[in-house]
């Protein structure tokens, strides 16, 4: 098997940074402290475009930390804000070239996917690669510190709130033409109201489920497993681990799943974990067309009530086309 | 030996009601789970077994998730019906053609996920042109089923026509340029499935069209394969029916409801529909013709799953045991022990006198402490009656309710050796007929305590017809068991009334939380399960029992027209959070006949409230009380049950006996 060397770095330093300028730099607006960290970092980077993703739905929920959210503004970069229904990314992605994002295919990109919604991270890396054929994208995230835990409980997290539907994201239907019995991976997060409604609607023959261990921080170990206690419980279901900020890792978990319990079922992957996880099963997904990635779209996310302070934050270099095989 | 033989039995114990989620059974699994209704109840939903493949009409069957749909269509599949005949036969399936034929058609089983309906819609496409390649794929899906169920039928030689004559026809029917064999002509299909796939997929990031490589309107594979294959496979009689069975119907958009409407409406002669779907399941009753509709009676038959399997129809508790034994058998250990009787493994019932016992053990009078300012001095004495604390707490309401404490002093006494006096007969009537229950819930509130919620029966009352509901807490019994005392389980074949109450109390909350999720109004439905439960809750800690057992409430839902609430009051319907209950019933004794509606008996735990039906009291709301309990954060009962007891009590329908 041919493999690819994989390259992510913890961002101390600029000089951990290992280019020199961006053509984009994609970030979403947030009022969280994680926010902007990577701008921060980045300042001595030459950005060419800073892309603001501005979220109607946040903008309107965080009115009170509005000096917070628009701080991306003191810069002095050429920035581009774009106006976004966080349950459209087709929209925003389609409108880009109209709204003077118009990315060549050896343009050097940035994406910053602290506050990035996870659909839109999908959605964006699959634009990159099939609209723009971008051969990588230079990901950032920065990760919590702590979660809010309503009365301290971990049982009482939430990361979003209301009804919510199980889709199929944008461009990630996957092939399951024989209808075949599903295999459904689910990537843990905190929220379990989420993994049980997705696993009764995917109706899978086999359910794995993938716990980020170790975590950011030692304090956040088996508060997932804890909080999907029902799943987990059921002997039917399978865990795996994979440590929370390797998105790479995350990849090779994902295709030893795929290759030795997914042959001849349609491989479901629902990333409602860790961000680095979900950029992995982001990668997987795009090198893997036959997988289908779905997604518990809420009615509301609940932004930055979630976490607060920041901890470490990361580079990965995302290569977007399977050229040398498996990472 | 004998040891070792024990140890493998106890390695391959599996919780026998782990898999519960009919969707992924395989064949083998749906034949030995399978418990006829037919054969259970009298009459099942008043349809015969014959109707399954002999009904023209479409029928449609509605039931809350779990109530057993999907395990029920599944069953009449040609998958499981061939193999069900195989085994039957000596497994030879010489015959199985005229099995067929006499049992009346084959059925398809049609099931889109909700993650695929929901894709046909959006990204700036109008929902006509979405109509139009839902319609195309679900031709080619339908089409396909159909296929591969003929050309199973020519692979076991069950048919003498040579297979060319039947290919050709369908080659040319989807306008294949040569004559195609079975598996060309399935890989076709396959491909112009895999088109609309495609397609879902680049229309989120491209400008692009569906551009198929031949479309396929409605009813152009859906009826004319059947009829294609009764016209030219003799051995297929004239009456032979083609049944589409379509399963989750609620998840399908509105638009394409109206596009399988129409197939409902317009089925021809061998082709028929079994539909599978929540109550309240119709997002539209339109079809494509503007000023046209499905109606009920006329163009389909409605049976309502729940309606038949009630807790008060005479064999539910039969099928709920069937369906255990079935799982309880697969368990070699349980099978080798004959421990294959849930009501045995559970108990048949609760035993509330036990359980007023055990509550009471440390404390045994708080319960008098807690009527102090209505009784007397010396009623801890005279009232005291050790072998059931709840006839004491029955007593007690005697007094608040005007008697002497001498009297019921003496009616104590009179009860214990059998002599009936008036007094010591209405305390028995009283406490067998009226009040057992409700003392129950009101002893566990005064000693802050939980009510238990376990036993056989209990499971059977808390599942609200809903056998996926019983599944479940009987898998969370066992796990429980299982975690806490395996030997114990294994060497008795009995699951102690704690570890059932917790893993029912546990389900409850779940469900609960669970609410919340759910895609129509999960919110608004959530505050109004848990105003509405805690009101019912409200009216069982009454300390005077003044509305025993208060659990249902009643609105004309037709005066619900405004919205959210009008489809928010149905989504709870659908989701099953609400029952309505089977007949129009008086809401209070006096009243007139109205609708009634309870709350799923599962929540019971989580409310401490009674899963029974006891009829009395129910809560009487108007339009703007449903609005209140859906966006209030609180709401109270209607009635004032305060502490303190008015003189006036003419609404207290309770005292009315004295």
């Amino acid at each position: 098997m041919v493999r690819e060397q994989y390259e992510m770095k913890q961002l101390e330093f600029e000089t951990d940074i290992p280019f020199s300028s961006l053509d984009y730099l994609f970030i979403a607006a947030g009022a969280s402290h994680r926010a902007y960290k990577v701008l921060d970092i980045l300042e001595r980077i030459k950005i060419k475009k800073l892309i603001v993703i501005d979220f109607i739905e946040r903008r309107e929920s965080e009115k009170i930390y509005q000096e917070k959210y628009y701080s991306y503004k003191n810069r002095n970069i050429e920035i581009i804000t774009l106006n976004a229904n966080i349950n459209d990314s087709s929209g925003l992605l389609k409108s880009l070239v109209v709204k003077g994002v118009d990315i060549k295919r050896n343009d050097n990109i940035g994406i910053d996917i602290t506050c990035f919604p996870r659909p839109f991270i999908f959605s964006f890396l699959k634009y990159f690669q099939k609209v723009n054929a971008i051969s990588h994208a230079n990901v950032f995230y920065s990760e919590p510190k702590a979660y809010v835990f309503k009365n301290g409980f971990c049982k009482t997290f939430k990361s979003s709130s209301g009804p919510i539907k199980i889709i199929e994201l944008p461009t990630f239907t996957g092939e399951n033409i024989n209808d075949t019995d599903r295999l459904l991976i689910v990537v843990l997060g905190f929220d379990a109201d989420l993994s049980k409604e997705i696993n009764f609607e995917v109706a899978p023959k086999k359910t794995v489920l993938i716990n980020g261990f170790p975590g950011f921080s030692p304090k956040f170990k088996e508060i997932s497993l804890i909080n999907n206690e029902v799943l987990i419980a059921n002997q039917n279901n399978e865990i795996a681990y994979c440590k929370a900020n390797n998105p790479f890792e995350m990849y090779n978990t994902l295709l030893d799943i795929y290759l030795t319990k997914g042959k001849e079922l349609f491989v479901n992957i629902a990333p409602i974990g860790p961000k680095p996880l979900v950029l992995g099963t982001c990668l997987f997904a795009i090198h893997h067309p036959s997988v289908r990635v779905i997604y518990p779209q809420p009615e509301k996310y609940l932004n930055e009530d979630t976490s607060n302070d920041t901890w470490c934050s990361w580079y990965y270099k995302l290569p977007l086309y399977r050229v040398g095989g498996d990472l | 030996m004998e040891k070792q033989n024990i140890l493998h039995l106890e390695d391959s114990y599996k919780n026998p009601f782990a898999h519960y989620n009919a969707n992924v059974l395989k064949v083998d699994q749906i034949l030995h789970y399978w418990c006829n209704p037919f054969n259970v109840f009298n009459k099942f939903a008043d349809i015969s077994e014959d109707d399954i493949y002999k009904e023209p009409n479409p029928l449609v069957f509605m039931g809350g998730r779990g109530s057993g749909k999907t395990m029920f269509l599944r069953y009449w599949t040609y998958e499981v019906q061939k193999e069900n005949y195989f085994r039957n036969n000596n497994n030879c399936l010489d015959g199985f053609i005229e099995y067929l034929n006499d049992k009346g058609g084959i059925a398809s089983y049609i099931r889109i996920d909700g993650p695929i309906l929901r894709s046909f819609e959006g990204f700036n496409l109008p929902n006509e042109k979405w109509k139009f390649i839902f319609s195309h794929y679900f031709e080619l899906l339908v089409g396909r089923s159909f296929l591969l169920i003929i050309k199973d039928l020519f692979d076991c030689k069950l048919l003498k026509e040579s297979t060319s004559t039947f290919t050709e026809k369908v080659s040319k029917l989807i306008n294949a340029n040569t004559d195609l064999s079975f598996n060309d002509l399935i890989e076709i299909f396959n491909e112009r499935i895999n088109e609309v796939t495609t397609f879902r997929g680049d229309i989120a990031l491209l400008d692009v069209d569906f551009k198929p490589t031949k479309s396929f309107p409605a009813q152009s594979l859906s009826f004319e394969l059947p009829l294609l294959a009764k016209n030219n496979i003799s051995e297929l009689n004239n009456n032979f029916n083609f049944v589409i069975i379509i399963d989750e119907y609620e998840n399908f958009l509105k638009q394409q409801q109206v596009s399988i409407n129409t197939l409902l409406k317009f089925v021809k002669p061998g082709l028929t529909f079994r539909v599978g779907m929540r109550l309240e399941g119709f997002r539209t009753y339109d079809t494509i013709s503007k000023d046209d509709f499905i109606k009920e009676g006329r163009d389909y038959q409605k049976v309502v799953l729940e309606d038949a399997l009630n807790i008060k129809a005479s064999g539910y508790l039969d099928y709920l045991k069937q369906i255990a034994a079935k799982r309880l058998e697969q368990i070699p250990i349980f099978r080798e022990r004959g421990f294959t009787d849930i009501s045995k493994i559970l108990g048949f019932r609760e035993n509330l006198e036990e359980d007023a016992i055990e509550l009471t053990l440390k404390n045994p009078l708080k319960h008098f402490d807690h009527y102090k300012s209505f009784l007397p001095d010396n009623a801890k004495k005279k009232l005291r009656f050790k072998e059931n604390p709840l006839i004491e707490l029955l007593a007690i309401l005697f007094i608040t309710r005007g008697e002497k404490i001498d009297d019921v002093a003496q009616a104590l006494i009179d009860y214990k050796i059998g002599n009936y006096t008036r007094l010591a007969t209405k305390l028995k009537y009283d406490y067998t007929n009226k009040y057992k229950y409700s003392l129950m819930v009101l002893l566990t509130s005064i000693y802050h305590k939980n009510k238990l919620y376990y036993s056989f029966n209990t499971f059977g009352y808390l599942s609200s017809g809903i056998v996926g509901h019983f599944i479940e807490l009987c898998r969370r019994s066992f796990q429980i068991a299982e975690f806490e005392d395996k030997n114990s389980l294994f060497s008795t074949g009995l699951i102690p009334k704690d570890y059932q109450a917790k893993a029912a109390r546990d389900y409850s909350i779940s469900e609960l939380q669970q609410i919340n999720r759910i895609e129509d109004y999960g919110n608004y439905l959530y505050q109004f399960v848990e105003n509405l439960g805690n009101v019912f809750r409200e009216y069982h800690k009454d300390i005077f029992i003044r509305y025993p057992e208060t659990n249902q409430f009643a609105i004309d839902k037709s005066s619900l027209t405004e919205e959210p609430v009008k489809s928010a009051f149905n989504s709870g319907l659908k989701w099953s959070v609400i029952i309505k209950k089977s007949s129009l019933q008086t809401s209070t004794p006096g009243s007139g006949r109205t609708e009634l509606y309870a709350l799923n008996r599962i929540f019971s735990p989580e409310f401490q409230i009674s899963y029974r039906t006891r009829g009395g009291h129910n809560e009487e709301y108007t339009t703007d009380d449903i609005k209140k309990i859906m966006f209030s954060q609180s709401f109270k009962p209607k009635k004032n049950l305060s502490r303190q007891k008015k003189s006036d009590n003419s609404d207290n329908q309770q005292t009315l006996d004295f």
